[in-house]
């Protein structure tokens, strides 16, 4: 009786205290405006998994939040992200990764969320291919809690990823997209660029030299000047600055050294 | 009743010719020569020196102006034409009309502000050279004062008016035009309308020259109250719009332009005192513009292009009496205005492509101007200005500051200039029928919209686009002017020389690293300063009243405009005579014209310009003017270009030909 009374009392401190700490955990998903793209309980761990819009093909951030029983953020350990697709072909099921940030703690990241990120390759398909992200959260006593969030990948209308081949037959993975929703003036650009080690496997690739250069087909290649050529900042992430002078169907053209090899390729983007 | 609504007289036009006596008839020339102003729809026969700027009561505002001393067009199109003064155009101009600052709403200059104002809104026209048209506002080229016409207040109830109505063969072009003045005691309105249309124009080759029609529409109404013999109030109120109008030279044309004017102004006299008069005013207008490609065959690609300009302004301006051999006038003014224009293109499998052509900017600018007119004694007298003025610019679109960012440049902050301009002028009488005069200025004036912060403005001359710089400096002129007068025995004469000094010349500058936007361009100038730019050059205009029935007249402007360094500087017109030779009878003269033109060879081919070959045309006016039962009926029969001469001026873009042989003919009544 005592014991139920005071787990009772408990719950209620608990309650009331975890009230006022909810006010200032969820706080920040409503400021940020965040998506929710998938969560999962395991135990009395509960994830989510926030991102700023729908995940679809290419680079996206992700926001990861750990609750507890009474839902209150769980902002101390060490977490970490990676994808798998599931494919089924031919009666064979196959899986593969594709590359992901290392995921910044809770302490460094925003208001209590762990910050990661995944280059997703393809979208998601009912029949064939099913994506996953596998999380695993290690408490502070070293307790693990992995977790296997499925997640929907719709594909982008414009393609933002590609895989590239080097010629000694090595594979990169690719993906462009820009810090906020594209403009007419200076806008930030980001490239990511891993290497596919294996099918699980996907390290950064850091010390490419690439050239940006946006065109615009229907104006006969008409370019804008002042881009600023995307240089490596940290994982595989390059930023640099890309300038569009107006509206409509842009070009970005990039010239790429992988390897000491100059490799061309190129994203559309309309705005 | 009706009669009297539909058949009106009011004053006559500028080619009645009067009996006065030949002193009368040059001291008024002499004045208008001095002042440069020419006097349209005046109602003062009697007094009439002969008046050779408006050929025709159908002539436009251009055509007037292109007769004038120092004045130029630089022509796209048969309308909107620009007016250039001694070399100096666009920015480098001010035109103003009564004061008031008017703003073309057209990346590409289809617009200057004379497009929106015909001539029977006018009754005056008047051009300053240099420092000498300060009052009005700060350029270095000079003003275009465009006078409007006032509603005539007779002290008794009557009603006035006149109707024209003309043809022209060479466009199929006709033109109507209704000018009426309604007034009572104290008070009096005048309205005006005119209507315009006319088709493609044959040239001199006998050819039609697609996309040259135009059409449009004009009403001003004008209204005075007199609240005293020395007080009075005005309301003016200008439309005009205009559509379908064709620019051959370039490769678009204009859907609709449509401005709309209006002022309110008080203006008082004293009998004593030290003050002579003031005068207060405050105005409105907008101007709407849109570009239209959907008549031209082989575009690239559709784009809608509209611009807009909206200014408010208004000005106070004081004459005091003389006090001892000084007489002080001043004006202090302030406007503001807003010019935006875009572009949307569509391509044919893409989305639409959005751009600011001109991101919006708002200029607030105020000055102050001071002159005084010393009378140093009976021969000599000298005329000291002086403006201070104050501009602000800002811009106040998002995107357009971001368009900026592209180019290298932070565009977000507010940009102030002070300009300081001022000069004098010194005129000697000689002796009875000789006087000389002097003049020295210094003026400054700050880049437009379009050089500071224009984006991939295309210039089909030559076949760059052309993008602002936010980091102009202004332009700044030192200026000099040497004229002399003669007057005896019925001839009028006034020779002039001039020379400007221009620092820090605004001028397009190849950039290499940039891509063009428009398709086939040839590449990217951007608008930057040069160190140094010189004008000069001469003009003339003679005038001799042989007897009472012939009198002539002629006048040359000859022009050279190099940068520092010798190369040529674009648009200057080469040396140009008008000659005029008129037989008056009684109701009755003719005038046989001759416009000669000689080769220009001294060309910028950095700049897109050809050579041009010299031309002469022949013109042959007749005008008759009789009584019918008390009303006044006006005929007017003219060849223009007898000889069918195949020609094109230098400043017409894209070497398009002009009119060939244009046979015109036009009808008046009034009461």
């Amino acid at each position: 009786m005592k014991k139920y009374i005071f787990s009772g009392i408990a719950m209620c401190c608990l309650f009331l205290m975890s009230c006022s700490k909810d006010d200032v955990k969820i706080d920040p998903i409503v400021k940020l405006e965040l998506y929710k793209i998938g969560e999962q309980i395991q135990g009395s761990t509960r994830v989510i998994v926030w991102g700023d819009k729908s995940i679809e093909t290419g680079y996206e951030k992700v926001y990861l939040q750990f609750l507890d029983k009474s839902n209150s953020s769980l902002t101390d350990g060490q977490v970490t992200l990676s994808s798998v697709m599931e494919m089924n072909m031919n009666g064979e099921v196959m899986s593969h990764s594709s590359p992901a940030d290392p995921v910044k703690s809770g302490n460094d990241g925003l208001d209590g969320l762990f910050e990661g990120g995944v280059v997703v390759t393809m979208a998601s398909n009912e029949e064939s291919g099913k994506w996953k992200l596998l999380i695993s959260y290690t408490s502070l006593n070293k307790d693990v809690i992995n977790f296997a969030v499925p997640v929907n990948v719709k594909a982008n209308t414009e393609s933002n990823v590609k895989t590239i081949t080097t010629k000694n037959g090595n594979r990169y993975v690719l993906s462009f997209y820009l810090s906020e929703t594209p403009k007419i003036g200076v806008n930030e650009a980001n490239l990511t660029l891993h290497r596919q080690e294996s099918m699980m496997n996907f390290p950064s690739y850091q010390t490419a030299e690439i050239i940006i250069d946006p065109r615009m087909p229907d104006m006969d290649n008409h370019g804008s000047p002042n881009n600023v050529n995307p240089v490596h900042k940290a994982d595989g992430h390059y930023v640099g600055k890309l300038n569009y002078t107006m509206s409509g169907l842009w070009r970005v053209n990039l010239e790429l050294t992988i390897e000491g090899e100059k490799i061309t390729t190129s994203f559309d983007q309309t705005f | 009743m009706i009669q009297k609504i539909f058949y009106s007289v009011i004053g006559v036009l500028g080619f009645s010719f009067g009996y006065a006596q030949t002193m009368e008839q040059a001291d008024s020339i002499m004045k208008q020569l001095e002042l440069n102003e020419v006097i349209i729809n005046s109602d003062q026969p009697a007094k009439k020196s002969t008046r050779f700027y408006q050929s025709s009561k159908l002539s436009s505002t251009e055509d007037i102006l292109a007769r004038m001393e120092g004045v130029s067009l630089i022509r796209r199109g048969p309308i909107g034409m620009e007016p250039s003064l001694r070399g100096f155009s666009s920015g480098q101009v001010n035109l103003v009309l009564d004061g008031m600052k008017v703003f073309g709403a057209c990346t590409d200059k289809m617009d200057p502000v004379s497009i929106y104002i015909e001539p029977m809104n006018l009754q005056r026209i008047g051009v300053e050279h240099g420092a000498s048209g300060l009052e009005m506002g700060s350029s270095i080229g000079g003003t275009i004062n465009l006078g409007v016409a006032d509603a005539k207040v007779l002290g008794e109830r009557s009603f006035s008016g006149s109707v024209t109505s003309g043809f022209h063969t060479a466009a199929q072009a006709f033109q109507n035009t209704l000018v009426t003045n309604y007034s009572e005691k104290n008070w009096a309105i005048r309205f005006a309308g005119t209507y315009r249309k006319a088709n493609d124009y044959q040239n001199g080759d006998g050819n039609k020259v697609a996309f040259s029609q135009y059409e449009k529409a004009n009403f001003s109404v004008s209204s005075r109250y007199n609240l005293s013999e020395s007080l009075f109030l005005k309301a003016d109120f200008i439309w005009d719009d205009g559509w379908n109008i064709g620019y051959p030279a370039l490769p678009m044309d204009v859907g609709s332009a449509k401005a709309r004017i209006g002022s309110l102004s008080l203006k008082r006299f004293f009998t004593q005192g030290n003050v002579e008069h003031y005068e207060v005013k405050a105005y409105a207008n907008s101007v709407n513009h849109q570009m239209d490609d959907s008549n031209r065959p082989d575009i690239f690609m559709h784009m809608d292009m509209p611009g807009k300009s909206q200014t408010q302004g208004a000005f106070f301006n004081v004459k005091l009496n003389p006090t001892g051999k000084h007489q002080l006038s001043g004006k202090a003014d302030l406007y503001h205005n807003y010019v935006i224009a875009d572009m949307t293109m569509y391509p044919q499998n893409s989305e639409p492509m959005y751009m600011l052509t001109w991101p919006g900017n708002h200029q607030t600018v105020g000055g102050i101007y001071i002159s005084d007119h010393v009378m140093l004694n009976k021969e000599n007298h000298m005329d000291l200005y002086f403006r201070g003025e104050v501009n602000v610019s800002s811009l106040d679109s998002e995107t357009g500051i971001n368009q900026l960012e592209v180019l290298g440049y932070d565009a977000s902050a507010t940009e102030s200039d002070f300009l300081k301009s001022g000069g004098l002028t010194y005129k000697n009488n000689l002796s009875g029928n000789y006087s000389v005069s002097l003049g020295l200025g210094y003026t400054e004036r700050v880049p437009t919209t379009s050089e500071r912060y224009g984006f991939y403005l295309y210039n089909r001359m030559d076949n760059h686009d052309y993008i602002g710089n936010p980091n102009l400096k202004k332009e700044n002129s030192l200026n000099a002017e040497v004229s002399s007068f003669y007057a005896k025995d019925g001839i009028v004469w006034k020779l002039s020389g001039f020379g400007y000094r221009i620092q820090n010349y605004i001028l397009g500058q190849s950039l290499s690293s940039f891509t063009a936007m428009t398709y086939g361009a040839q590449g990217v100038r951007q608008y930057q300063n040069i160190s140094a730019a010189y004008l000069f050059g001469a003009e003339s205009s003679l005038n001799i009243v042989l007897n009472e029935q012939i009198t002539i007249n002629n006048s040359v402007k000859w022009l050279r405009g190099i940068e520092k360094g010798g190369a040529n500087l674009p648009m200057i017109s080469p040396l140009k005579s008008y000659t005029h030779l008129r037989y008056s009878f009684p109701h009755l003269f003719f005038q046989l014209e001759n416009e000669l033109s000689l080769a220009q060879n001294q060309i910028s081919k950095t700049y897109g310009e050809y050579t041009t070959p010299g031309y002469y045309i022949l013109n042959l006016r007749g005008n008759y003017h009789m009584k019918l039962q008390n009303k006044e009926l006006e005929f007017s029969l003219g060849v223009e270009n007898i000889l069918n001469t195949s020609y094109y001026e230098h400043l017409d873009w894209g070497r398009i030909l002009r009119p060939g042989q244009n046979i015109y003919g036009m009808v008046t009544f009034k009461l």
